[in-house]
């Protein structure tokens, strides 16, 4: 190699200069898609959180409605519970059916 | 976590979304991306930073996609170069993008004797050799690394490169002579 080469080949490795920021990440973080994986954090509380008050529900007043049920139904226990066990699979189940 | 490696990084956002995560990679990477989009378009810094930009925000969609075996740099790259190659077609749909043409209008600028110089020649390369030579002369990526971020073939990456550099080099050295 002569040394316009090496001249040549200096040239082309030299490091290129370095673009100031000057808001341009910011401006990509602001105009960020939310995704599934930013809804994560999210939608991990609400899980926890709805998991939580419903258990939390069924400690304070399984006892109170069992107690109205079984003075006011008409209908036995058993019969009761499988009522409503079929609102608690078809309710929901209608509600997905509709909003598709 | 400013001195997380970017696989580190991409691993905290894929498991729990960390935006500050990925704002810690757009910040590492945003000038070298744009200074390599700058190259593929001539110099129109407002087009590369709006292309910079589309390719950051793909690059968030799909992050969880992005295997790990190659890295992230040469990742984030292919994504950018394939960005720029489907705004090219748009903004030019009549035009023949081909990427293996051999230029030779060397004869139209004097020989390089300083960056600026230089960056003239290397915008008159053909597109494909343009962000080849970018990606090894002032990204220091290795041909295969070239190769997977462009996905073109390894001879490709290296005739590329010879081509493009004898033809650089042999103006250079002529215009030097007649100096």
């Amino acid at each position: 190699m002569n040394n316009a080469d090496l001249e040549f080949d200096r040239l082309l490795r030299s490091p290129e200069s370095e673009l100031a920021d000057a808001g341009f990440s910011e401006s990509v973080m602001k105009r960020l898609p939310v995704t599934r994986w930013g809804r994560m954090p999210m939608r991990r509380w609400t899980l926890t959180g709805t998991a939580a008050l419903g258990s939390l529900s069924t400690y304070l007043l399984a006892e109170p409605i069992e107690h109205a049920l079984s003075a006011y139904a008409m209908l036995p226990a058993p019969a009761i519970t499988i009522v409503a066990l079929a609102l608690v699979v078809s309710l929901p189940l209608a509600w997905i059916l509709y909003t598709e | 976590m400013a001195t997380d490696s970017d696989a580190a990084l991409v691993a905290r956002i894929v498991a729990t979304g960390d935006r500050s995560a990925f704002e810690l990679l757009v910040r590492r990477h945003q000038s070298p991306l744009r200074n390599f989009l700058r190259r593929l378009t001539k110099n129109d810094a407002a087009r590369a930073d709006d292309l910079a930009q589309e390719t950051f925000f793909k690059a968030y969609r799909s992050i969880a996609s992005f295997a790990g075996t190659a890295k992230f740099s040469s990742w984030l790259y292919r994504i950018a170069y394939n960005t720029f190659l489907n705004d090219q077609r748009t903004r030019f749909p009549h035009a023949e993008l081909d990427e293996s043409q051999h230029v030779s209008v060397f004869n139209d600028i004097e020989g390089a004797s300083t960056q600026s110089d230089l960056e003239r020649l290397l915008s008159l390369l053909p597109l494909r050799q343009r962000a080849v030579f970018d990606l090894h002369y002032k990204k220091g990526m290795t041909h295969q690394e070239i190769a997977q971020a462009l996905e073109v073939p390894l001879g490709t990456v290296k005739s590329d490169l010879a081509r493009g550099h004898d033809a650089l080099r042999k103006h250079v050295t002529a215009q030097k002579r007649l100096a």
